[in-house]
This record gives C-alpha cells, sequence and structure tokens, in this order.
C-alpha cells in the first residue's frame, strides 16, 4: 500500500464531514506525524550535533583570545594533540558512524583553527589564500574517505573560498566573468563526480542535497557570469560563459531526463530564463519603456511554458510507471 | 511523494468511511480531481519555487516597465492600480486551477501591495501606511483562495503590524505582537487535524497562514535580538522569552503525551532541563522563539518549517555569544561547559533509552 501523503489527507478533510479525531488518528498512523523513533533520533542527533559545534567553538573561543602568556610551542602543542585525540578516537573507536563522522568533521574544523593560530603566531595574516590552501590539502585525505556528505560540502566550500581569495590578492587582475567561469568548472566537476558515483553505485542517492547545493553554487556564477558577459559586449571573457553553457546545460539537461530528476530540468532552464530575459533589456538600449514589458511578458511566459512541460514530463514518467 | 492511484484513493476513503461510521459523506469527484491534480506535481516544492522566482523575476522587470512609463509621478494612480493589481491576482488565481496563471498572479500580487503602498505614503502618514496595508492583507486572506498569494498577505499583514510598535514608538508593544504570533503557531501546529476537519476555508488557510506565521516569528525575534535594530532600547525582552518558553512547555507536553512518557519524574526532569537550559539566554528572546518553531514543525512533521527553524537557531545562537560581554577567553569556557553538557544529556538519553527498551 501507498504512503498517504500530508496533501491528501487535507483534500479528503476537505470535501468530507471527517471528524477532526479521526484525522489526528491518521495522520499518526500514515507517519506524517514524528513517532517515538523519530523523536528519539531527532534529540540524539539535535544534542550531538550541538555538543560538537559548542566545543569546537569553545576551542576556537580560546585560541582566539590570543592569550599573551602561552608561550607559541604550547599553544600549536595543545591543538596538535587535540587533534590527534578527536582523530585516533574517530578512527580506532566502535562508536557509530555518526558519532565518528561527527568527530571527524570536529577534526577537520581544528585543522583550520591551527592554520590560524599558525597565521597569529606568524603574523600571516588570517585570510591569507596559502592558508585557506594548506587546510584544504590537509584534510582532503579524510573528506574522501570519511564519504560523509557535510564534509564534502565543508571541502567544497574551502576551495571555493581558497579560490576567491587568490583571485583577490594574487591574482588580482583576472576579469570578474572569468572568476565566475572558474567557480562554476570547480562546482560543476564536483556535481558531475557525485554523479558518477552515484551511477557507478559507490554511493547512495538517499541524501540528494549535496549535488543540488553544489549545482546551484554552479549554476549561480554561470548565470551571472553570462548576464555580466553581455552587457560588457563580450570584452571581458570573450564569450567563453556562453561556451561553458552551451557545453554543460546541454548534458545536465539529458542527465535530468535520464535520471529522471526535475531538479535539473528546472534550474537549468531558469538560468536561461534569465539570461535571455536580461539580453531582451541589453537590447534595446533606446527604447527602455516598451523593453520591459516584453522582458516581463516574456518572463511569464517562458516560466508557464517551464512549468507546464515538467508537469507533462513528469506526468508522462508517472504514467510509465502505472 | 507517491502518487496516488484511483484506486488506492478508493481503497482509503473506504477505510475512513468504515471507521466513521453512517455519518460519512465525502464527495468522491472532488476529491479524485483534487488528488490528481496535486499528485501530478510530484515534488511541489521545486515547481512552487519556480512560480515564486519566476514571480519575483517577472515583478522585476514590470516595476521597471511602470517607472520607465512615469506612472510614479501620480499618487493616485499608483494606488488605483495598486488596488488593481491585488484584485486582478486574485481574479486571475480563480479563473482556472492552472501554474501558468499562478505565476502571473503571484507577481502582479505583489507589484500590486507594492504601488498600493507606495501611493498610499505619498498620501497619508506612517501609521495610515501601516493601517491600510494591514487591512487590504486581511481582507485578501479573508477572500482568496490562492496558496502562495495567502502566504504573501500573511506577511503583508505581519509586516505592517510589526511596524506598529515602531512608529508609535511603543516598543513594549512588540512583546504582545510576539505573545500573539506564538499563541497562534503554537495553537496551528498543534490542533492541525482538528482545524483541518473545520470548514473549506479554514482547511485551504491552513497551510499558508502556519507557514507564514513561521516567517513573522522568526523576523520579529530578529528585531528583538540585533543590536543593528537597536534591540537594547526595547524594554522587558524577558516577557516574550517567558510567553515563548510557556509555549513550548505546552509543545513538550504534547510530545510527552504522544510518545507515551507517562512518569511524572521524567516529565519534571525534561521540563527541568528545558528551563535551565534557557534561563541564561532570557534577555535574548530568539533561541527560545527557534526551538519553538523546530519542535512544533518537527512534531507535526512541516520539513521546510523546521529547517527555517533550525536555521534561525543557528542563528540567534551566533547573535547571542557575539552579543555577550565578556571576554574570549571566559566565552570560550562557557561554550566548552555548554559542549560538555548536551554531550552529557546525550549519553543521559541513551542510557534512558536503553534501559526503556528493555
Amino acid at each position: 500500500m501507498q504512503k498517504i501523503t500530508r496533501d491528501l489527507i487535507y483534500t479528503i478533510a476537505r470535501h468530507s464531514n471527517w471528524r477532526g479525531q479521526s484525522i489526528a488518528h491518521w495522520l499518526r498512523k500514515e507517519k506524517v506525524y514524528a513517532d517515538t523513533a523519530d523523536w528519539v533520533r531527532f534529540m540524539q542527533l539535535f544534542l550531538l550535533g550541538l555538543g560538537g559545534s559548542f566545543l569546537v567553538a569553545g576551542v576556537i573561543f580560546f585560541f582566539a583570545y590570543n592569550w599573551a602568556d602561552m608561550h607559541k610551542f604550547v599553544k600549536l602543542g595543545l591543538l596538535e594533540f587535540l587533534l590527534l585525540i578527536v582523530t585516533l578516537v574517530a578512527v580506532f573507536s566502535n562508536w557509530s558512524k555518526v558519532v565518528k563522522d561527527v568527530m571527524l568533521m570536529a577534526s577537520v574544523m581544528l585543522t583550520g583553527v591551527m592554520f590560524a593560530v599558525f597565521g597569529q603566531i606568524y603574523q600571516t595574516g588570517a585570510n591569507a589564500y596559502d592558508f585557506f590552501l594548506g587546510w584544504t590539502m590537509s584534510v582532503v585525505l579524510w573528506v574522501i574517505v570519511s564519504r560523509f556528505q557535510p564534509l564534502w560540502l565543508i571541502l567544497l566550500a574551502l576551495i571555493n573560498i581558497t579560490f576567491i581569495l587568490y583571485t583577490n590578492q594574487v591574482a588580482t587582475n583576472m576579469p570578474f566573468t572569468g572568476v565566475l567561469n572558474i567557480l562554476f568548472g570547480i562546482n560543476a566537476v564536483a556535481v558531475i563526480v557525485w554523479e558518477v558515483l552515484l551511477w557507478r553505485n559507490v554511493i547512495s542517492a538517499k541524501h540528494r542535497w549535496f549535488p543540488r547545493v553544489m549545482a546551484l553554487a554552479a549554476i549561480t556564477p554561470l548565470t551571472i557570469s553570462m548576464v555580466v558577459s553581455m552587457f560588457s559586449n563580450l570584452q571581458e571573457d570573450y564569450g567563453v560563459s556562453f561556451i561553458l553553457a552551451a557545453l554543460f546545460f546541454p548534458v545536465g539537461i539529458w542527465h535530468g531526463f535520464r535520471t529522471r530528476d526535475l531538479f535539473y530540468l528546472s534550474v537549468i532552464p531558469f538560468s536561461g530564463i534569465v539570461v535571455v530575459a536580461a539580453g531582451i533589456v541589453r537590447l534595446a538600449d533606446n527604447d527602455p519603456v516598451g523593453i520591459f514589458l516584453v522582458a516581463s511578458l516574456f518572463v511569464i511566459g517562458s516560466i508557464a511554458f517551464l512549468i507546464r512541460n515538467i508537469i507533462n514530463i513528469n506526468r508522462k514518467w508517472h504514467g510509465a510507471a502505472h | 511523494m507517491a502518487q496516488h492511484t484511483n484506486e488506492h484513493l478508493q481503497q482509503v476513503l473506504q477505510t475512513i468511511a468504515q471507521e466513521e461510521g453512517a455519518n460519512f459523506t465525502y464527495d468522491a469527484g472532488k476529491i479524485e480531481t483534487e488528488a490528481r491534480f496535486s499528485s501530478s506535481l510530484y515534488s511541489n516544492l521545486p515547481i512552487k519555487l519556480l512560480t515564486i522566482f519566476g514571480g519575483f523575476l517577472a515583478t522585476f522587470f514590470f516595476m521597471g516597465f511602470l517607472f520607465t512609463t512615469g506612472l510614479y509621478n501620480s499618487n493616485v494612480a499608483m494606488l488605483v492600480f495598486g488596488l488593481g493589481f491585488i484584485v486582478g491576482s486574485e481574479v486571475l488565481n480563480r479563473l482556472r486551477d492552472d501554474l501558468m496563471l499562478n505565476s502571473v498572479s503571484v507577481s502582479l500580487n505583489i507589484i500590486g501591495y507594492l504601488l498600493f503602498g507606495m501611493g498610499v505614503s505619498e498620501l497619508g502618514n506612517d501609521v495610515t501606511l501601516a493601517l491600510a496595508l494591514a487591512g487590504v492583507a486581511t481582507v485578501f486572506i479573508l477572500v482568496s483562495e490562492g496558496t502562495v498569494l495567502v502566504f504573501l498577505s500573511v506577511l503583508v499583514l505581519g509586516g505592517s503590524l510589526l511596524s506598529l510598535p515602531y512608529i508609535l514608538k511603543i516598543t513594549e508593544l512588540l512583546h504582545v505582537f510576539v505573545g500573539a504570533v506564538t499563541a497562534l503557531l503554537t495553537y496551528m501546529s498543534l490542533q492541525e487535524a482538528r482545524l483541518l476537519a473545520g470548514s473549506r476555508k479554514q482547511n485551504k488557510l491552513y497551510g499558508p497562514v502556519r507557514m507564514g506565521l513561521v516567517f513573522i516569528l522568526a523576523s520579529v525575534l530578529i528585531f528583538l535580538s540585533n543590536q543593528e535594530f537597536d534591540a537594547d532600547k526595547i524594554k522587558y525582552p524577558w516577557i516574550s522569552t517567558i510567553l515563548l518558553t510557556l509555549a513550548l512547555l505546552v509543545v513538550l507536553r504534547q510530545v510527552m503525551q504522544d510518545t507515551g512518557i507517562a512518569e511524572s519524574r521524567t516529565r519534571f526532569i525534561v521540563y527541568g532541563c528545558c528551563l535551565v537550559m534557557l534561563a541564561p539566554t532570557i534577555l535574548t528572546p530568539g533561541i527560545a522563539g527557534a526551538l519553538l518553531i523546530v519542535l512544533a514543525s518537527f512534531y507535526i512533521g512541516h520539513r521546510v518549517s523546521f529547517i527555517v527553524g533550525l536555521l534561525a537557531l543557528g542563528y540567534f545562537v551566533v547573535l547571542y555569544y557575539y552579543n555577550l560581554q565578556l571576554t574570549l577567553l571566559t566565552k570560550s569556557g562557557i561554550l566548552i561547559l555548554t559542549g560538555c553538557l548536551f554531550l552529557g544529556g546525550l549519553y543521559v538519553l541513551n542510557r534512558y533509552i536503553r534501559n526503556h527498551a528493555n
């Protein structure tokens, strides 16, 4: 028997004289509401997450205080000792996988603190890009081994930050669109790797939020890059952003069809709509009055068209299923 | 999300009819049509988001159009157009159950409120503006049928009422506002089934109103907690904290009833832990409020508002430590101690579960 959704219960209640008491019973019976097992799991994760993050935050604050009386060797030694303990426990204890993952996450954060303290002692500055590069390089193996998606997200965040700081501090003459295009590249590679691993059954499709976040982190800069380069007459990146979109967007759409994933089928066309709408405004320098109306009508029409198509596609998929 | 085949739906309806007895009547045709419509969306959220983002984008361009035509020169024109757009959005929404029209209707609605607000603000003072917007939004909520439209109107209503204490310079009124929103949100979360069983209109309003209340509560708490909004000038912040904590205890009581925790000793320990944990945050109502959103949403399995609550909780906890007037060393001590307490709590919880599993 299929699971009954909240929506269906709402619909039935709307068109019948179903009693409240009985609705409540069904909401519990069909597990729309959290049951005892859900609460236990929630409380365990909640306490573990809060406890872990408070402890790490406490350690960070301790070193941020920059205790003048404490010798630099003691500071670094203390941190390294802590790091060693946490990592060893994460690897060799027989606690559950979740606890070990959270501990490894703490190790990753502690590595960052260690680099920050190093920067504090030797005055390299806390936002130097090499600091983030070092941090990224040091934790990459753990992240790969752990197969824990929050850690992957942290790693990708670190790579993104390293690159952005690098463009701010070293490659200062790189055009804005170039930065955006490379950000697209970094995050798109992450999505592709994830999807390939899933395809090869190396990872499970249970948690899809990681590739979703990364896909958004890839498509958003590319969309901005296309709009910006359109308004700069393609002088900045010579249309590289458009070439990237022409290469990768069809692949994304194809993949969306192949895996029956509506996410790619909605996000990629939406990016296209934004770019075309901006293009319409760009085309009409002389007559801004009419063109805004055209652009807004275009957006409404194309979004409606997109939604209708998504629903149709979805119906087709489901039609095949039943 | 599962799709409901007709056969399955009939089974469900028959089971309910058996449980309810002879008095149960239902409109099978309407239920079928609606179930087919909503299950054809597969996962509602992406489509809803697409509608809203599309609406915003179209609004952005359409505003550009309206301003290049010089509409903003006339207040009366803005007011009339604003009202016209608000009415038009509802008309479009009722025309047909069609997502194509929904995206137009959402963008018209947003522009309507913006133009109406601009028109009134030039003609009258701030109080008139707030009251006029609140009035229009209230009427709209009572009349409208559209989920997104009602949600937007709830936000407008909440926002305009929220602005009144600031305009009148009686910021203590904010606590009354917090109390009202908290009471409503808690009541709605715990009495979902009873509210659904009410009239058709009530059933339709439930989702968007509850979601709107979550966002309003989160924003008023930001105003009460963040120094950038002169939060330290608002007197008696503990009133809000106490109100929120009371609501939290009510939710906890219900949760424990449902999960079968009957011993009064355990119950008092849970209440006690909750109070002890919140006591140091009495001057930052945000933490108790975010916790209320998290627990109330988890209780009824509302994922989106649960995530909103978690994000709010993270934000308020960071803000709380940021605003503490202590040295980093003391803060670090407090943080480590609190972290240990939470992990200790986890240990106790696991032991309790193990003992009761046997």
